[in-house]
């Protein structure tokens, strides 16, 4: 069983894992704000959970499916909202939402956001190993240990979803 | 060595994963001599490159959001942080024992009362289990709270304009809109946090136009989701 969480051990974790899990969340949505806030709600739900893993070093894993979870809870929230008329919000022109990346060079800005947008469309399957590669550069023993999948399954997607990507981006090449 | 073999070995390539021992050499040998797959390695490289500066840059802030998000967990755990077995083990509801130890038969009487009851009142009498929107109760320092009927919704936005800017602040269970500064929350982002939620907004008071007098005003905000708390309605007179 895990250990009560002290205020050392909240510190490592989030510190351990925060950065792999906001670039995650930054491959699966465009905004930053939203992902910073779905980066916390994650983490904090993790660790008041945390009495409930049996083994510490399952944390990125367990990690990783309560964010799923969370981004769940939001996209479904975010459809019945849709159905539902609300007064009018004005927050995206007090905050206008900052690109998830270097705006300096719209060229490269641009290229960016097209990848992006292609590995969005990719099977789930294939995504995730992805997305979880170049969030922080994992090696692919931890993106197994964070998918519970063997590490030669990590290889073979993230080479299939290299291979569909060039495929979809060829498509859309003028 | 085709390429079509060397393609899955140039992934691993991009990613810096040792090769596998027996075909190392051959891969390297063929990507050094065949020129399509050297392109290939060149045109992925960027792409990883491209992928990890765009998700895995580590912003200027991440030290700061995970400093809060630490905070926020002992916030809300209480001021120790301390949420012990034992705490949570004496902490449980007496209901929770009886309905771990009620025999299922009797639950399902107990539903078929409550269902007959509830139910019955629902469709015969109208909305009386539905919550009504209550008014918003303006605190004033010194006064007791006054009632006030809603605003009309051309009322009930944020607005952009930066020259009376308030924050919401989540107190017990009322918000409360101060104006900057008397909290000494730094401006310029929404601190992110999940219950005791803080806005860094701008809020216009088109009536009263220019800043505001140091006060707070008790408002009604509901969820709309993760992200977004919206006035239920306007305070202002």
């Amino acid at each position: 069983m895990s250990p009560e969480p002290n205020r050392q051990l909240v510190s490592t974790l989030v510190e351990e894992n925060l950065g792999w899990l906001r670039g995650w969340f930054r491959g699966r949505v465009k905004d930053p704000d939203l992902t910073d806030e779905l980066c916390q709600e994650s983490l904090l739900r993790a660790i008041r959970r945390l009495s409930g893993l049996r083994d510490l070093a399952l944390f990125p894993g367990w990690l990783y499916r309560i964010a799923e979870n969370t981004l769940r809870d939001h996209l479904r929230a975010k459809l019945r909202r849709k159905k539902v008329v609300f007064t009018p919000l004005l927050e995206e022109e007090v905050q206008p939402a900052a690109p998830a990346f270097d705006s300096r060079d719209p060229e490269k800005a641009e290229e960016t956001e097209r990848l992006l947008s292609a590995i969005r469309e990719l099977p789930p399957k294939l995504r995730e190993p992805l997305l979880l590669r170049h969030s922080r550069d994992l090696p692919y023993r931890e993106i197994a240990a964070i998918l519970g999948i063997r590490e030669n399954a990590v290889q073979v997607r993230i080479f299939r979803a290299r291979r569909l990507l060039r495929q979809k981006l060829k498509d859309l090449q003028p | 060595m085709k390429c079509s073999e060397a393609d899955r070995w140039i992934s691993l390539l991009v990613d810096g994963e040792p090769l596998p021992a027996g075909s190392a050499h051959s891969v390297h040998e063929h990507v050094s001599e065949c020129s399509s797959c050297r392109e290939l390695l060149r045109l992925e490289k960027s792409r990883a490159s491209l992928l990890s500066g765009a998700l895995g840059a580590e912003g200027s802030d991440e030290s700061r959001l995970a400093a809060a998000i630490a905070g926020e967990f002992f916030t809300s755990e209480g001021p120790s942080g301390e949420h012990s077995r034992e705490h949570r083990a004496a902490a449980v509801r007496p209901w929770k024992l009886l309905v771990r130890r009620l025999p299922p038969l009797a639950w399902t009487a107990a539903a078929l009362l409550v269902f007959s009851v509830t139910g019955s009142g629902f469709w015969w009498g109208g909305s009386f289990l539905r919550p009504g929107a209550r008014n918003v109760e303006i605190a004033r320092p010194g006064g007791p709270a006054a009632p006030m009927e809603p605003a009309s919704p051309a009322k009930q936005e944020f607005s952009p304009a930066a020259e009376s800017p308030f924050q919401l602040r989540y107190v017990e269970d009322s918000w409360e809109m101060m104006p900057v500064g008397d909290q000494g929350v730094p401006m310029g982002r929404k601190v992110h946090r999940t219950r005791s939620r803080v806005f860094d907004l701008p809020i216009k008071n088109q009536d009263a136009g220019g800043p505001q007098p140091p006060r707070s005003w008790m408002l009604e905000v509901e969820r709309v989701d993760t992200r977004y708390y919206q006035l239920k309605s306007w305070p202002y007179e």
